[in-house]
């Protein structure tokens, strides 16, 4: 797939006229600039293969795949990882967040807010919790920019995901 | 010299080995007495590898010797008489008159405060050194050889002292005409030319010898005369009224008292008072008492119950004043068992719908009343009911009643359902023992497989500041344990087996 040209608008201040960068990763393919009426900008998909980790068979240790994911911006590239979460890709490993539903994921200042749905179903003994967590951390800190997470269920901030492991405010790299 | 560096050395050997062991609740703060004189330098004294070490202040102006330092090779020199030492900062290696020696620990210098190992140098003076573990005091002793005790000495008249004592170890409640202070001082050991420290006897006033001797019980003061045991009730009296506080420790197990305001009687039950006294007791709660001057500033007499076994107290309203009346009791282990989740949080769900909650309360009632007959241990819930705690505040819960032992009570579950066994979960190392017990009971119990006894920072586990387990039974995303695990038979099996392992922890018989 051809990616899209990334055309990105910055607006500065009146007077000034509007400056058109091509993203730097995208091929120059002749972009014409909109002189006065910015358009909704059309962000080209990035792939990339990121790890995303599951349960090994037993339940004792999680185990790390590779997942190709296509994203247009930061906070779909995390969406994405975390939706590899949910299944396993082959017989071997175990998803560990197969009832787990994910959203609003925010990325400030270095701090991922995630927060998750999780249907009674996945509501996993005290290992089960510490590998689950460990999956979650794991993947998110694979990238660079985030720093913390910042895990809610719900909306808000429990002690604890399945009343097992402690969850602190801020989960830090 | 050299028989009393031989001497010294020993005694600085012996006594390395009863030096801190660490007492939990201890902090890094060492007490440091002269003898009956607290001394209180700017810069604590502190412990570096068993070593005292003290700034170089107490060494000049307490113990009265020269103390030089040489910047280029950081070294030091401390002079008194003929005793030369040179010490260098962060060097073990050390001179006596031109002998080498080896320090425990090098002298450092902390914050521009040079600091020196305390028991060395003051057992080179000929000093004797005493190490209280339980109080964290180091208290240097002037000696004397073959020092007449001074309830003894017959001569009354301050210019007659026979030997210049310092009657602090021997007896420190004073006795006015027992304790003569020497106009001059007359060195009491000819090998060792080294002389009562200065600070005690610079200003030896002929007629008084309160500069030697303190504290001087005003009347209404209570002075420790007696400690007794009557049956299960040990009564300690002092004539006056103080109020106590407690202390309790383990390891062994041990009940301190302080006597506020206090000092030793002359005599403490009819012999004369030593500063460290011991009475030993034929008691089947009881080993012994210990007994000191802890403080003198302000007087505080520390009482040391050393018991044979955990024990629980309790003040009595005693009749008489001036009269402290406990009753002891042998200890009641505080259990806390905790059935997890609960309330909103049902914790997992097993493959026929039914909820962890119910089955972790239904085991945790069923160990309760088991437990009921067991009168040395009282057991506390987190939860009987449908109710919700966060982890946390389970830990606290137990923290708060001071519970002895913490059980939580788990079942499992995991993604895949051939996933099956017995996991028992720990996290300090306080609690590994008990979660070996019973790991290896509740397998045993339910035949399931064993997945191992396994650490981890689950926060009920890790927040407990007494040992705790976590104990996952079965698993309810499997078949076969979820049936079994809902029986009142397995349920009976693995209680009786938990109730077990809390008696052999416990070592209740």
């Amino acid at each position: 797939m051809l990616p899209f040209k990334r055309i990105q608008w910055t607006v500065c201040t009146v007077g000034i006229a509007l400056t058109i960068t091509a993203c730097g990763a995208s091929p120059s393919g002749g972009s014409s600039p909109m002189p006065s009426e910015p358009q909704a900008s059309v962000p080209a998909a990035k792939e990339s293969v990121i790890k995303v980790y599951y349960g090994d068979k037993e339940g004792t240790n999680l185990l790390e795949r590779n997942a190709t994911v296509r994203y247009t911006s930061d906070q779909e590239k995390y969406a994405a990882a975390l939706n590899e979460l949910k299944k396993a890709p082959d017989g071997d490993v175990e998803a560990l967040f197969g009832q787990t539903d994910f959203r609003s994921i925010m990325l400030k200042d270095g701090t991922l807010t995630v927060d998750l749905v999780l249907s009674p179903g996945n509501r996993l003994g005290s290992g089960g919790e510490a590998l689950y967590l460990q999956a979650l951390k794991n993947t998110l800190f694979q990238f660079a920019e985030v720093q913390a997470l910042d895990l809610l269920v719900d909306g808000k901030k429990p002690d604890s995901i399945m009343g097992h492991v402690e969850l602190p405010a801020l989960i830090r790299r | 010299m050299k028989k009393l560096l031989c001497a010294v050395v020993f005694l600085f050997a012996c006594l390395f080995a009863v030096l801190p062991i660490g007492l939990a609740e201890a902090s890094d703060s060492v007490r440091l007495f002269l003898n009956d004189k607290q001394l209180k330098p700017e810069v604590a004294p502190k412990i570096t590898d068993g070593t005292t070490m003290v700034p170089v202040r107490i060494i000049t102006e307490e113990l009265g010797a020269k103390v030089e330092w040489y910047e280029p090779e950081f070294k030091v020199t401390v002079k008194k008489d003929s005793l030369n030492m040179v010490l260098y900062i962060d060097k073990k290696e050390t001179m006596v008159n031109g002998k080498p020696y080896m320090l425990e620990s090098a002298p450092v210098i902390e914050k521009g405060n040079t600091l020196l190992p305390v028991r060395f140098i003051s057992e080179n003076m000929g000093l004797k050194v005493l190490w209280d573990d339980l109080t964290r005091t180091v208290t240097l002793l002037q000696q004397t050889e073959a020092s007449p005790s001074p309830s003894v000495q017959p001569t009354p008249t301050p210019t007659a002292s026979a030997a210049p004592t310092l009657p602090v170890s021997a007896a420190p409640t004073p006795t006015p005409t027992a304790s003569p202070t020497p106009s001059a001082p007359v060195s009491p050991k000819p090998a060792s030319s080294s002389t009562p420290a200065p600070t005690s006897s610079v200003s030896p006033t002929p007629s008084s010898s309160s500069s030697v001797v303190k504290p001087s019980a005003s009347p209404g003061t209570p002075q420790l005369t007696e400690v007794a045991l009557e049956g299960n009730i040990l009564r300690v009296k002092t004539g006056a009224s103080t109020v106590p506080s407690f202390l309790e420790l383990s390891n062994p197990e041990r009940l301190v008292m302080d006597l506020p305001g206090a000092v030793l009687s002359k005599k403490v039950n009819g012999a004369p008072a030593v500063q460290n006294g011991t009475i030993p007791f034929e008691h089947p709660l009881v080993k012994s008492v210990r007994y000191s001057l802890f403080s003198d500033n302000p007087n505080t007499v520390r009482i040391v119950v050393d018991l044979k076994q955990k024990i629980e107290y309790n003040l009595l309203e005693s009749g008489k004043p001036g009269e402290i009346s406990l009753s002891l009791a042998p200890y009641r282990y505080k259990l806390v068992l905790d059935a997890g989740h609960g309330a909103h949080d049902p914790g997992a769900i097993s493959v026929k719908g039914r909820q962890e909650k119910d089955f972790n309360l239904a085991l945790v009632l069923k160990i309760a009343q088991l437990l009921e007959k067991e009168e040395q241990i009282e057991t506390i819930l987190t939860r009987s009911g449908d109710t919700f705690l966060t982890p946390e505040e389970r830990a606290v819960f137990a923290n708060e009643r001071k519970s002895d032992l913490f059980i939580s009570v788990h079942a499992n579950k995991y993604t895949k359902s051939s996933v099956r066994g017995v996991e028992t979960y720990w996290w300090k190392s306080d609690s590994k023992e008990a979660g070996a017990i019973f790991h290896r009971n509740i397998v045993a119990a339910t035949g399931f497989p064993d997945r191992g006894l396994k650490q981890n920072d689950f926060k009920v586990v890790k927040l407990t500041e007494k040992p705790a387990v976590l104990l996952e039974i079965g698993y309810l995303s499997n078949a076969a344990e979820e049936q079994a695990l809902f029986t009142e038979s397995l349920q009976d099996k693995v209680a009786a087996s938990i109730v077990a392992g809390i008696k052999e922890y416990l070592q209740i018989p």
